[in-house]
């Protein structure tokens, strides 16, 4: 098992990130049925994450921006795919 | 010296007895038959029944001032089981010490059951916040069983004391000793009363003349009423050794045993290693412990195990029984004053006096 570096989880962070953050981390591990997976609370966390790596968060704000939309389209598809590969088939 | 058979006697005289038929030879007073003072001897010999006693001498009271024998020896003295249905000893007290005492291949069986909380910082990779989780994991309880080896304990003491302490029946058989030795035996004060000897001969009737005893005298029944003896000793009795068998004590009762404090040690090293799960059946979790199924294997390494007893341990109500089968006494030595001995109805079965010869 990789031992996970000690980081700053919350640099550059805002409170209300860290709250949503905390928030969505806390659901994700009450959550005991697979089928209901948050998989755009999931994607969020990643970003909410994504930005304690960042150097100068303010010289990427823009950058940012971009990658929480293409995230979120990319929750909803993922949905799309798992709710359509659920249907049965028309055979 | 001169020694004369009974058979042709010279001139005798026997006071202090009577004769129950009477004298026609000589003019002897006549004496009343039915021996006065004297009940009528009881016969107790197994063969007296059978035979016809036609007359008797009797000696209403003998006396002995005192009488000394010995060394006497004893080839072999035969004793049946002895039984002693209850023994009750009271007062009873006993109090011994040990230099050392160990508990041999001790086994120590351990049941636990565990109940563990937790709380804590679990830190995550970077996409992921650190979580902080806090629950509880109950395991049912298990048994571990380990060897302890050896276990010393220091020197101490057992003391057994009872107000009254019971057992019984108390049997023994005694092999026949042998090769018993008496130094001396005397008696003082010996009386006989009501002493009788049969007289089956008519031959011999006449007193002063003829001795009134058969002479020879074949085997006869002499019975005395009463004997009585104020003293007899047996000084020095002594035999090489005694053996007892089958030595038995039931139903021992004693109430209380007590032991002093004492320290019990075990240097043997232990190591307990057990595997738990903390899921599945037999574990009960809360918090956050219902997310987290680990399996943990748990090492318990125990170097040294002291047991101080401070104040001893007291053992109640104990109940048993002793058996030996047997016990040797390497040498006896006693002495025995008997006093006031009393016996009643002495028959001396078959009493033979082959030959008289009387001294002038």
């Amino acid at each position: 098992m990789i031992k996970p570096q000690k980081i700053d989880k919350n640099a550059n962070l805002n409170n209300e990130e860290i709250s949503r953050r905390e928030e969505i981390a806390k659901a994700l591990w009450e959550q005991k049925e697979p089928d209901r997976a948050d998989i755009k609370g999931t994607l969020e966390l990643i970003y909410l994450s994504f930005i304690t790596l960042l150097g100068n968060r303010e010289l990427v704000e823009d950058d940012l921006k971009e990658i929480k939309a293409k995230l979120d389209d990319c929750a909803d598809r993922m949905i799309e795919i798992k709710e359509k590969s659920k249907r049965k088939s028309r055979k | 010296m001169r020694k004369t058979k009974a058979s042709n006697p010279g001139k005798a005289t026997i006071t202090n007895s009577r004769v129950v038929e009477p004298l026609t030879n000589i003019n002897i007073p006549k004496t009343d038959k039915k021996c006065g003072s004297c009940p009528p001897p009881v016969p107790r010999c197994p063969n007296q029944k059978a035979k016809k006693i036609t007359s008797r001498v009797i000696i209403p009271d003998s006396e002995i001032a005192s009488s000394i024998g010995g060394p006497v020896s004893i080839e072999e003295i035969e004793i049946s089981t002895m039984t002693i249905p209850n023994v009750e000893l009271d007062d009873f007290k006993g109090d011994f010490t040990y230099e050392s005492c160990k508990a041999k291949n001790v086994e120590i069986a351990i049941t636990l059951s565990i109940s563990s909380s937790f709380s804590g910082t679990i830190h995550t990779p970077w996409w992921m916040p650190d979580l902080h989780p806090s629950g509880t994991v109950d395991f049912a309880s298990f048994t571990e069983t380990q060897p302890l080896g050896d276990i010393e304990f220091q020197s101490g003491s057992i003391s057994m004391q009872s107000p009254k302490m019971t057992m019984g029946p108390f049997s023994m058989t005694p092999e026949p000793i042998r090769r018993t030795i008496i130094e001396e035996v005397t008696a003082e004060k010996v009386q006989m009363k009501c002493t009788s000897i049969p007289l089956d001969s008519p031959l011999c009737k006449t007193l002063g003349v003829c001795l009134p005893m058969l002479n020879p005298m074949c085997p006869n029944n002499v019975i005395t009423e009463e004997t009585n003896i104020e003293r007899m000793d047996s000084k020095n009795i002594s035999s090489s050794h005694i053996v007892m068998n089958n030595i038995s004590a039931l139903n021992i009762e004693i109430p209380s045993v007590t032991t002093k404090g004492f320290k019990a040690i075990s240097t043997t090293p232990i190591t307990i290693t057990t595997s738990k799960n903390t899921f599945g059946p037999k574990v009960t979790r809360t918090g956050d412990a219902e997310n987290a199924d680990i399996t943990t294997v748990m090492t318990l390494k125990i170097e040294k195990v002291v047991m101080n007893v401070k104040d001893g341990m007291e053992i109640s109500n104990i109940k048993g029984k002793v058996t030996t089968a047997s016990a040797i006494s390497d040498k006896l030595d006693i002495n025995l004053v008997l006093k006031r001995i009393k016996i009643k109805g002495l028959n001396l079965c078959g009493m033979k006096i082959p030959e008289i010869e009387v001294e002038f």
